[in-house]
């Protein structure tokens, strides 16, 4: 099992933001866990990085429901230039709702590789792992 | 002879004048002196046409001409005492004598007589005549003044057949008597001469001597123009009488007293079908079977013994009379017999006039029909439960049911107008418009309307007819149309309820969804945190965890009070409304957020005299205008002085309040669908909690209102509530 070397929790709720990074932590499958409260600034960051590989996370667990830019508009900001990051960033859709619509519109954008229902538990970090 | 004549002559035993060759009197004897009046007793500067010529006509040229032809020249003179002389020229010696002769008694009568007559010598040469026929001839006729005038050799008398009648009498010896035309008369009709033929008798006898031979010849002219006028003018009466009776328009079959018929005129052998050549003389209406059989022998015998007329109308089937016709059909025939006098024998005639009134029955027993039928189609009307009419185009009634005269309520008589009679149809009205239009319309029309007099609603349709006129049903649709409006209102409650149970829906999805976002958020935390404290076994850990699952229930908490506030407008529907000062609540809050507003250097300006007033729930209204300014003190621009401005209009029945700030804006074309939902917050304020402008549409709507925004990055935002009145 290849240890990750960076994971981007984008997520406005605070306490989720500490729950996934201790979750992830005790699940021992990351080394460094990078939290945002606005979508937007994980936009800047992977755009800011985007020729330096080390920099970028391996995996990206993303809120939808937020405010200022929610979920969907950062897929839809990140889509734009994904084809140019240098390595594949791997990301997951994190979220509180489980409306159908909302898991139906996921499967639009192909660089999404899934759809997980919060809480963020053992399972679902296993089931990370695995992917 | 001539000598001693003379000789005696002149020594006055016979009258005598002797004239030399220019007819110039050269003397007189006493005896002719008595019976010529000579002037003076001189005679020798006197002439034979004074003498004569003048007095008779006869001149001297005329005479001597007669004398020169060999004949006998004489003349007839009246003397004083009416006594009428005969004068007879004669040659001697180089002179002329005239030698007289007293007239006899038929001479007398011969002037006398109240005819015309004339002396001719047996072979036409005129002799003497009365005045009388002077008159007929006409003085300047050449039977006078032409010498030598001989009748026989007169074209024009010939042609008329007057010469021959001379030639008749020498041949036969007899008189022989004759109506000839004999001349014309001309006579002026305005500016015109028309002539008119004048017929005379004309009768030529002889007179014959002691030894029976014809001596001379006397015609006599009697006028009888007006007899023959008249008789040519009854024969002609009597050719058209004829003619009219043969071409009759109707039959004319006239009978003797015996019943044979005498005569058929040309119409009814037409319309018989009479066979050419058939002998009707032998025809009694009296004895013929085919007559027997419609009784027309007795109506015959009616008509003779009570010497009256008759008529009847007989159906007459021809096929069954074979002998004197060929008309085989059955005809509807009119007989009218009635006696006649026969104006010779006085016997009495029947004729009888008979008309094929086949047609006229056909069209009487069709115009029956016609009545019966239309009779039936008004009982049927009359027996539906629709208002019917027909009309002419101006709207005079020919027919109108029972129930469509009740539907109008007052009395309508055929012929009168409708335009006149009904109350409603006399003033102007959209509906009159209507009905005027379809009333000259060339498709059936079809509409209703409401009668304020019976409080009902009629529905009409009037159907133009080929005949002109138009036909109306009505129908009562009252009951329809208070069942429709009952549907229509059922229908608009339903749709009502529908939108609400809509809205409700929506709402509920909305709620759904909010609770699954902002519920499950915190409840899925709880579950991680329980997870962790569970695993952890340090207690330091499980401290750390059960403190955070203290804030996230706090933060539950707080977000339930939230949900409830909003389900709490959605319930409350019928909450007080009153009405309120747009101007005072603001003021009122005003006062409220002082501090905040004081701080912000926020300025508030209003125009609200449009619409100053609202009803609407205070606490709502309260709790509006405070979101409202709290949203432009959050988000005012850095380094500007905000700025609120609040309007207020009415707009289409529904008044409009709008709060423009000058604030940092919101890019609508991102967060535009999101602007009013549940915890939406559009800029990285602390403060924000995304539920103030919620709460505002939630109230809004729950009042049958709306709200929008105009908005762009920096520019300011526009709120613009519509606020629903009654």
């Amino acid at each position: 099992m290849q240890l990750l070397n960076l994971i981007f929790i984008v997520d406005d709720d605070p306490i989720h933001q500490q729950i996934a990074n201790l979750m992830i932590k005790r699940q021992g499958i990351g080394e460094k866990v990078k939290a945002f409260s606005e979508a937007q600034d994980a936009l800047n960051y992977l755009r800011e990085y985007i020729y330096e590989p080390d920099l970028l996370p391996d995996l990206i667990l993303l809120d939808l429901n937020m405010p200022v830019m929610d979920g969907w508009d950062f897929l839809n900001d990140y889509a734009g230039f994904y084809e140019q990051l240098p390595k594949k960033i791997g990301i997951f859709v994190l979220t509180s709702s489980i409306d159908d619509s909302d898991r139906k519109k996921v499967d639009d954008y192909a660089f999404v590789k899934g759809y997980l229902t919060k809480p963020l538990s053992s399972e679902i970090i296993n089931k990370l792992q695995a992917e | 002879m001539n000598d001693a004549i003379i000789n005696k002559a002149l020594a006055s035993f016979v009258p005598a004048l002797l004239l030399d060759l220019n007819g110039n009197l050269l003397s007189a004897n006493d005896r002719a002196r008595g019976l010529v009046q000579l002037p003076g007793g001189n005679a020798g500067k006197v002439h034979y046409d004074h003498l004569f010529g003048e007095r008779t006509g006869i001149y001297w040229g005329a005479l001597l001409a007669t004398l020169q032809n060999g004949l006998k020249a004489c003349i007839e003179l009246a003397g004083r005492s009416g006594q009428w002389t005969a004068w007879q020229l004669l040659a001697h010696n180089e002179h002329y004598i005239l030698l007289g002769q007293e007239s006899t008694q038929p001479d007398k009568l011969f002037s006398h007589l109240p005819l015309g007559i004339q002396q001719f010598t047996v072979d036409g040469f005129p002799v003497k005549s009365n005045a009388l026929q002077k008159e007929i001839w006409g003085p300047h006729h050449p039977i006078f003044i032409q010498p030598g005038y001989n009748i026989l050799r007169d074209p024009v008398y010939r042609q008329i057949g007057l010469s021959q009648l001379f030639e008749e009498v020498v041949a036969t010896g007899g008189p022989v008597k004759k109506e000839i035309l004999l001349r014309y008369q001309e006579f002026a009709i305005r500016d015109a001469i028309r002539l008119s033929p004048c017929f005379y008798e004309a009768t030529v006898f002889p007179a014959f001597n002691q030894q029976k031979q014809i001596t001379d010849l006397y015609l006599l002219l009697q006028e009888c123009t007006a007899q023959k006028l008249t008789l040519m003018g009854l024969e002609k009466s009597a050719r058209l009488l004829d003619s009219v009776v043969e071409h009759l328009p109707i039959g004319y079959v006239q009978f003797d007293h015996h019943g044979f018929m005498r005569r058929i005129n040309h119409t009814h052998r037409e319309f018989l079908k009479v066979r050419s050549g058939l002998q009707y003389e032998s025809y009694n209406i009296m004895s013929d079977p085919f007559a027997r059989l419609y009784g027309f022998n007795e109506m015959f015998m009616t008509v003779v013994t009570e010497n009256r007329m008759i008529r009847r109308e007989i159906e007459v089937d021809f096929s069954a009379e074979k002998t004197y016709t060929d008309l085989s059909e059955v005809r509807w025939m009119d007989y009218t017999l009635f006696p006649l006098r026969d104006p010779i024998d006085k016997k009495t005639i029947v004729v009888a006039l008979i008309n094929d009134i086949t047609d006229k029955k056909l069209e009487h027993y069709m115009r029956t029909e016609l009545q019966r039928n239309t009779e039936q189609l008004h009982l049927f009307f009359d027996a539906v439960d629709m208002g019917y009419a027909t009309l002419e185009r101006d709207g005079r009634v020919n027919f109108m049911n029972r129930k469509a005269a009740q539907m109008a309520g007052v009395e309508i008589q055929p012929g009168c107008n409708i335009f006149a009679v009904i109350p409603e149809f006399r003033t102007p009205s959209p509906f009159l418009d209507r009905l005027a239009q379809a009333m000259k319309s060339t498709v059936s029309e079809s509409f209703s309307s409401y009668f304020y007099r019976m409080d009902k609603w009629f529905d009409f349709l009037v159907t133009p007819m080929r005949d002109n006129t138009v036909s109306v049903f009505i129908r009562d649709i009252t009951g329809s149309r208070k069942l429709q409006k009952e549907l229509h209102r059922a229908n608009s409650q339903l749709s009502k309820l529908n939108r609400n149970l809509t809205n409700q829906n929506q709402q509920l999805e909305d709620f759904a969804h909010i609770t699954s976002h902002n519920l499950r958020a915190p409840i899925a935390n709880l579950k991680a945190l329980m997870q962790l404290h569970n695993d952890s076994e340090k207690e330091t850990e499980k401290e750390e965890y059960l403190g955070m699952l203290e804030a996230v229930i706090n933060k539950t908490d707080e977000t339930l009070n939230d949900l409830v506030n909003v389900v709490q407008i959605r319930k409350e529907t019928d909450i007080r409304q009153e009405l309120l000062s747009f101007e005072s609540r603001l003021q009122y809050i005003s006062h409220v957020l002082v501090l905040e507003i004081s701080q912000s250097g926020l300025q508030i300006t209003t125009d609200l005299q449009e619409a100053p007033m609202v009803r609407f729930p205070r606490i709502y209204l309260d709790s509006i205008l405070q979101n409202l300014v709290t949203n432009s003190i959050r988000y005012r621009m850095p380094g500007t002085v905000p700025t609120l401005h609040f309007s207020s209009r009415k707009e289409k029945g529904m008044i409009t309040l709008t709060a423009e700030d000058n604030g940092m804006g919101i890019d609508m074309d991102r967060f535009g669908s999101k602007l009013f939902g549940f915890r939406k917050t559009f800029h990285k304020n602390a403060d924000a909690k995304g539920i103030g402008l919620f709460i505002t549409k939630n109230q809004v709507e729950a009042m049958g209102g709306s709200i929008s925004a105009e908005s762009a990055p920096g520019r300011g935002t526009k709120f613009i509530i519509t606020f629903k009145t009654e």
